[in-house]
């Protein structure tokens, strides 16, 4: 999942940017509101961690532009504008959150994995696929509840590809979506991480569909699984 | 305009009433004063008659004794005691009316009256005589002759007295009909004042937002002035909000930077400098929250209907807590007479809090509540704005404490007391009550009462 972060304190930017990163994101940072408008239009993040009070430009009107260019990335407005009026402002200019500072770092990582869950139209916080199991405040991957343990980028393809599971995604969506702007993209890195996938999880989840890209679903029949054969995806 | 109301009415009312009573006072004994004369001249003259026929009726006998040729005209001096006599004497002679039964007219002068031409004294049966004396020769002798001539005074006094009865009763009508004229002049003055008065009655209501209509050129001043202080205190409100936000992003980032580190250090440590930092960004919300409330100072002709307010409210919630669907009924209507912002501020943390303790339904019911009697002309009424919840609720000791922690800044209230402690805040800066209770739907009901606008929307 990748994320855009726009905080002009630098400080707090590169705190924000950090704790992001531990917890798995690519992160993409803009320090004012004209560089933050350009890389929401040019890049398709799945969650934008905005501060109102920018340089340049203001955050509500970058997100107002945002809308306007129909752009519906999840937006999190975290700003020290806290009366009820900005709340109401922020929310109507487009915000599907809006988290005041100081804040707790959790508090904004539940948040943001909450607005990730509910853009790819998912209500539980726990991503299921037949056997497959991930919790992605955790990181915490399970097959028929033996924990399994992946790397950092094989988490990170993991989790795009349950949070999309049922549609094809392609590679170059997958490297879009997992690794942050400045990172030295290669697509046949994607190959290897869902080989590795494949052969950690053990289960026939990742499917490949020739020329477009990779589907998850639930296995047609379970051998691992025979109590949910037809576990839907959740 | 009952008149005891404005003390200037009531000045001008008694200062006129002293002037009007010191001339008029003057002017009655000036008149009573003069028209005493004239009767008394009349009656002196009357007296002068009598003497001169007299004189011309006396004369010496040979004998020498004193003589009167004829009676005088007048019948009454026939009569005994009939109040008009007469005497001559000479020597020690003397000839009375047959009036005076053998009595003589008393020499004792009570008081001189007209310029000493004549006297008053007390004369037989207690009556009180004018006397008009004269001393002459008669032809025919050298001896004097002393001439006295009295008249009873009662029909003088009849006459003034009568005369003061009426000059004192028409004085005394013309007084009150002055009176009232000045009384219509002062409500007919003073008109605009109360107008005045009306008019920031209004402002303060909420129906107006500045003081409308024409001014004499006397209240002009006082109604630019007015004008003045209501932008200088809007233009104060705005100010003082604009450095509330600046502080707030001043204080919050830091501090927001400063809780990430404290999440790096050992535990104890962590936690001791995480429950700081909380206090402070508690103190720091709370007193933000204080300095950008606008009060009732500022309520200057706003009129702001709840219902929109609430409404604008619960939609940005749903999408807060787009985990949670919430069913928010909104019953009646009403208009706060306040400023919006502190309204929305209110609702916001009201709706919030039974948001978080909901389990699936909010009621939100405006009541307006006329309260005639209290303020008549200035309409002052309240509007009462009860959120209620379906959640678990207080118990009753727990709310009891709430409301004392309320009121306490220093003690540090949790998130949702945080919010409801703002709102009970809010709420004084407009003398309105905020009440902790029990809701039918099982949860908390928290009532606002506020002031209202007339116009609802």
């Amino acid at each position: 999942m990748r994320i855009l972060l726009v905080e002009d304190e630098s400080t707090l930017a590169a705190q924000l940017h950090q704790a992001l990163t531990q917890a798995g994101y690519a992160v993409d940072h803009a320090a004012d509101g004209i560089d933050a408008a350009h890389l929401g239009a040019e890049h398709p993040y799945d969650t934008v961690v905005l501060d109102l009070g920018l340089p340049r430009l203001d955050g509500l009107t970058v997100l107002k532009r945002w809308r306007q260019a129909g752009n519906d990335v999840p937006v999190l407005i975290l700003t020290a504008r806290d009366s009820w009026v900005e709340k109401v402002e922020g929310i109507d200019a487009g915000a599907d959150d809006y988290l005041t500072k100081p804040f707790r770092t959790e508090e904004l990582l539940a948040r943001i994995r909450a607005l990730i869950r509910r853009s790819a139209g998912r209500t539980a916080p726990t991503l299921a696929c037949g056997p497959v199991l991930l919790a992605p405040g955790s990181g915490q991957v399970s097959v028929h509840g033996a924990p399994v343990t992946l790397t950092a980028h094989e988490l990170k393809v993991l989790d795009y590809l349950m949070h999309h599971q049922g549609t094809i995604v392609s590679k170059t969506t997958l490297t879009e979506h997992i690794y942050a702007q400045d990172f030295d993209r290669d697509s046949n890195t994607i190959e290897v991480f869902v080989g590795r996938l494949r052969r950690k999880l053990g289960v026939d989840v990742i499917e490949t569909v020739r020329g477009l890209g990779y589907r998850m679903r639930p296995p047609a029949e379970g051998p691992g699984a025979p109590d949910t054969p037809d576990a839907p995806c959740r | 305009m009952p008149l005891k109301r404005t003390s200037i009415a009531r000045r001008l009312l008694l200062i006129a009433t002293l002037w009007i009573a010191g001339t008029l006072c003057t002017t009655g004994w000036l008149l009573d004063t003069l028209f005493g004369r004239h009767v008394d001249r009349t009656y002196i003259t009357e007296l002068d008659r009598d003497l001169t026929s007299l004189a011309a009726a006396l004369e010496w006998r040979r004998d020498g004794q004193l003589e009167l040729t004829r009676q005088p005209a007048d019948p009454r001096f026939e009569l005994p005691y009939s109040g008009a006599y007469w005497q001559a004497s000479a020597g020690a002679q003397t000839l009375r009316s047959r009036s005076l039964w053998d009595v003589d007219i008393p020499s004792a002068v009570q008081r001189q009256v007209g310029l000493g031409d004549a006297d008053v004294r007390r004369g037989p049966r207690d009556q009180s005589l004018l006397v008009k004396s004269r001393r002459l020769q008669l032809a025919g002798g050298d001896a004097f002759v002393d001439i006295t001539v009295a008249l009873d005074r009662t029909e003088l006094r009849q006459a003034k007295r009568s005369f003061r009865h009426l000059l004192w009763l028409s004085l005394g009508v013309l007084g009150l009909g002055i009176l009232g004229a000045v009384w219509a002049q002062i409500r007919f003055g003073l008109a605009p004042l109360a107008r005045l008065r009306e008019a920031v009655a209004r402002l303060q209501a909420g129906r107006e937002p500045t003081l409308t209509g024409h001014w004499p050129t006397e209240v002009q001043p006082l109604v630019d002035e007015i004008h003045l202080l209501l932008r200088r205190n809007h233009e104060a409100v705005e100010r003082s909000r604009r450095q509330a936000a600046d502080l707030a992003h001043a204080v919050k980032t830091p501090l927001a930077i400063l809780a990430n580190d404290a999440a790096t250090l050992p535990a104890p440590a962590a936690q001791r400098v995480s429950q700081q930092l909380d206090a402070m960004r508690q103190q720091v919300d709370r007193h933000l929250a204080r300095a950008r409330a606008a009060g009732a100072g500022a309520r200057g002709g706003n009129a702001v209907a709840i219902r929109p307010a609430v409404a604008e409210l619960v939609r940005a919630l749903q999408r807060l807590h787009a985990d949670k669907p919430i069913a928010v009924d909104i019953d009646g209507q009403g208009a706060f007479a306040g400023d919006r912002q502190d309204l929305v501020e209110m609702l916001g943390n009201l709706l919030d809090n039974a948001w978080q303790w909901a389990r699936g339904r909010i009621q939100v019911t405006l009541v307006p509540d006329t309260n005639p009697g209290t303020h008549p002309d200035t309409e002052a009424r309240t509007v009462a704005i009860r959120v209620e919840d379906d959640g678990p609720g207080m118990p009753d000791s727990a709310m009891a404490q709430a409301v004392e922690r309320f009121a306490r800044l220093d003690e540090a209230a949790d998130g949702s007391g945080l919010g409801l402690a703002i709102v009970r805040e809010v709420t004084a800066l407009y003398d309105g009550t905020f009440e902790l209770g029990k809701s039918p739907l099982g949860g908390l009901a928290v009532t606002l009462r506020l002031p209202a606008a007339s116009e609802a929307g």
